[in-house]
């Protein structure tokens, strides 16, 4: 148990026949050979006159403590050229250790100081045996310089205490190209990291059952979890950033209920061009961008600045990229990690209520499932998600549960297929999804797969599919929205039988099926909907199953502007069907029924006789409103047009003709008034009836003006209409019996009383 | 040794990997119960509502 000192400057220490050794501080060696048990000391007094000096290490003896700073004029460079070991602890002054290929191993290791000091890693590692205590204490950095490969292994095997690793809280001249990698053995005690350690790997090996402490990490390299450990729950982040390396994680199955960020953004002080290179000056918390790093640097005045460049040189508040530029920068725009790169091994389930801040670069589900309580990307840094055939679970409530707000400037992009499934299954709050701006390519599935909460989807953003199959609640646009909830796939409603409508949701935008290439559906389930559908652009959009939007004129409009819509032979109610513009579209309305429950004096069903293409066999369409309403189509031929409400149906355009084969009513009164400024009305068949004290009202658009209806051949036989300024024409006999006549008519036979029979005589 | 593999049961799928020792020694009957055991784990997070409060403005 002797404490010896270096003495005498270089030298080697063996095994045996050291001649360096003394037992006092500058002190006179003698033939002294520490070995277990003893101190060694290397200290102020170590070099000859305190000037610097090497050791080369050779011994295979164990010593238990060692001590190791500079002489006093000079540096100790304590170079490994055999495994070396002390049982105790290894205190790391000053100077310089050089590991080479070897292994240094200490039960303790302790280098918190702000002296100049240096370890070139080589190949070697550092191994600490220690347990239930501060076995790894690197907590000040200042002044460390880490080369080669920083690996420290700490083999630990039992259960017992409490491990800390008191490692850097600040990446300074470590950064990531010095950033050391700890893998622990497996074992079974717990371990609390420092908050705000920068590491490169951490690593617990297979059969790990450690209780991990959650800190705040900021990791550069790859994150290995072991199936039977814990990392315990908490607010602390972990960080992943490389801008070097990809990073993979593999959790084994471990839940990661604390917060993650992959990337960054900062917003520089100022940036200084000079020709041949640019300078960033930027708050020192951000301080990631090792050289070689690529980063993107956008929104800069002017835009020469701007795009994705490699660092040549960074420190804590600079960093300069090659480039040649030369202009004033008047707005500074931000900076962001570029080639940040995290993949996924294994499946990752992060807490269901924690959050995954995805700020730049790429996120690799490389197939796997990953899970997490919120997913945001609110940034202005490029990013992307390699979906392969892996999904993202969002598990949260209450909350806006996915933000990706990335504009046409600062794409967001992806590749595989996306699936998101918001998966929360509770009753409580409200659920928000706001999706990427309005790019078809690069916009998203969302599949709600179950709860009985309220869901809201922000309008005017893009989405892929949305499908509630499995969800129960009511959902609507976010109130604050500013257009609609644009798709580009297909929409599926929850099944009927929940509330109807957007409740207290209710919003003037709806959906928008804007496709310029895909066949869109649109699958209500019977929902009712209080929301106006636009279908635009050139895909098409089908209806699988009956749609129902709401009677209001303001918010239950389906406009048609462009492509192909089918009703799919399904019903379709709405308070107003609107195509009349001049967008090239093909309007399906085969074996349906559609339903105008609203209008107004000139719209209901209107549409434009430009660029419009029909398929109307088998279609009837039906106006129930008390109020009135509009039928305008003048290019189609419309098999059948029934007025089944009580209110007014104005029909035709002006100068043009409208032709329906079938015009016809099921309630009674009613009016059915044509357009007088319009060319003419053509029918096949005109079965409009009143019933006795219940005359429906035939009659122009325009008081004293004649509106024309025509009809080719046969006759017409109609009961208890009043008809005014109604000129029928076009070949046919025109009767109407048990109706009045009010005026300004030609063309017709009316009569006030009895049947056709008995008119007969009065014809005559 | 990965081994990749996806269960879907109840309409969840999870996509996911065994990374094992090359020299491990399970039984083919041990890796597909550790396969099961994982997806029950994650199922149960992901069935389960753990209700944030509304918070009351």
């Amino acid at each position: 148990m002797a404490t010896y000192y270096w003495v005498t400057g270089a030298g080697t220490w063996s095994t045996t026949g050291n001649t360096h050794f003394a037992t006092s501080s500058g002190g006179t060696p003698t033939a002294n050979n520490p070995t277990t048990g003893d101190t060694v000391v290397f200290d102020t007094n170590s070099g000859i006159a305190g000037a610097s000096y090497a050791v080369t290490v050779t011994t295979t003896n164990t010593v238990t403590t060692v001590t190791l700073a500079n002489p006093s004029a000079g540096t100790v460079s304590f170079n490994l050229g055999a495994n070396f070991s002390n049982t105790g602890t290894f205190t790391f002054t000053s100077g310089a250790i050089s590991l080479s290929t070897y292994t240094l191993s200490c039960n303790i290791f302790s280098s918190t100081n702000s002296n100049t000091r240096s370890i070139a890693f080589g190949t070697g590692n550092i191994t600490v045996t220690g347990n239930a205590a501060t076995v790894w204490n690197m907590a000040t950095a200042t002044g460390f310089t880490l080369t080669g490969t920083p690996q420290v292994n700490l083999t630990y095997t039992g259960s017992t205490g409490t491990r800390i690793i008191a490692h850097s809280t600040t990446a300074g001249s470590v950064g990531e190209v010095g950033a050391v990698s700890f893998t622990f053995s497996a074992s079974g005690d717990a371990i609390t990291i420092n908050n705000g350690s920068y590491i490169k790997n951490l690593i617990f090996s297979s059969g790990s059952t450690n209780t991990v402490a959650n800190s705040t990490l900021y990791v550069y390299g790859n994150y290995t979890l072991a199936s039977g450990m814990t990392i315990t729950a908490g607010t602390n982040v972990t960080n992943l950033f490389s801008g070097l390396n990809q990073q993979n994680i593999t959790t084994n199955n471990v839940t990661l209920d604390f917060p993650i960020n992959i990337g960054g953004t900062v917003n520089p002080t100022a940036i200084t061009g000079n020709g041949s290179t640019v300078t960033v000056t930027y708050s020192a918390a951000f301080s990631f961008p090792a050289v070689g790093s690529k980063i993107t640097v956008a929104n800069v005045v002017p835009a020469e600045y701007n795009g994705t460049f490699t660092v040549t040189s960074s420190s804590n508040t600079t960093l300069t990229y090659s480039s040649s530029i030369t202009g004033t920068v008047t707005t500074f725009g931000t900076i962001s990690l570029a080639s940040c790169t995290v993949q996924l091994q294994d499946a990752m389930t992060m807490g269901t209520s924690r959050t995954l801040a995805f700020n730049s670069g790429t996120l690799d589900l490389n197939n796997k499932t990953f899970t997490t309580g919120i997913f945001t990307a609110i940034t202005s840094a490029p990013h992307s998600i390699l979906f392969g055939t892996g999904t993202i679970n969002i598990a949260s409530n209450n909350a806006t549960i996915w933000s990706n707000l990335s504009t046409a400037s600062t794409p967001f992009t992806y590749t595989g297929t996306s699936k998101i499934n918001c998966t929360y299954s509770g009753s409580v709050g409200t659920r928000v999804i706001t999706s990427q701006q309005q790019t078809e390519a690069n916009a998203l599935n969302f599949y709600i797969t179950a709860g009985s909460d309220n869901f809201q989807i922000n309008g005017n953003r893009g989405y892929q599919t949305i499908d509630f199959t499995g969800f129960t609640g009511t959902f609507g646009i976010v109130p604050a929205s500013t257009g609609n909830a644009v798709i580009y796939q297909n929409l599926v409603l929850p099944a009927a039988g929940v509330a109807t409508g957007f409740g207290a949701n209710s919003a003037t935008y709806g959906f928008t099926f804007g496709s310029a290439t895909n066949s869109q559906t649109f699958t209500s389930n019977g929902y009712l909907l209080d929301t106006n559908i636009l279908k635009q652009a050139a895909g098409s959009l089908t209806l699988v199953g009956p749609l129902t939007l709401t009677s209001s004129v303001s918010t239950g409009q389906f406009t048609f502007t462009g492509g192909t819509f089918s009703t799919g032979g399904y019903a379709l109610n709405c308070a107003i069907f609107n195509f009349q513009n001049t967008g090239t579209k093909t309007l399906t309305l085969t074996n349906s029924t559609v339903t105008i429950s609203g209008g107004t004096s000139s719209s209901g069903f209107s549409g434009s006789n430009t660029n419009t293409t029909y398929n109307l066999t088998g279609s009837n369409i039906v106006f129930t409103t008390s109020a009135t309403t509009f039928f305008n189509a003048p290019i189609g031929v419309f098999p059948q047009v029934t007025m089944g409400g009580t209110g007014t149906l104005n029909i035709g355009q002006a100068s043009a003709s409208n032709t329906i084969t079938t015009l016809t009513n099921t309630t009674q009164p009613c009016t059915i008034s044509l357009l007088a400024t319009a060319t003419q009305l053509n029918v096949t068949n005109f079965n409009v009836n009143g019933t006795a004290g219940n005359l429906v009202t035939l009659n122009s658009t325009v008081p004293g003006t004649q509106a024309t209806i025509s009809k080719t051949s046969g006759q017409v036989s109609v009961n208890y209409l009043n008809i005014q300024d109604s000129k029928a024409t076009g070949g046919a006999a025109w009767d109407a019996y048990y109706s009045t006549n009010s005026g300004n008519n030609t063309g017709w036979f009316i009569s006030s009383n009895l049947s056709n029979f008995l008119n007969l005589f009065d014809k005559q | 040794m990965i081994i990749d593999y996806t269960i879907t049961q109840n309409g969840y799928t999870f996509s996911d990997a065994l990374i094992l020792d090359d020299d491990n020694t399970l039984t083919p009957e041990e890796i597909e119960a550790m396969k099961q055991a994982r997806f029950d784990k994650w199922y149960k997070i992901i069935t389960t509502p753990v209700d944030n409060p509304v918070f009351q403005e």
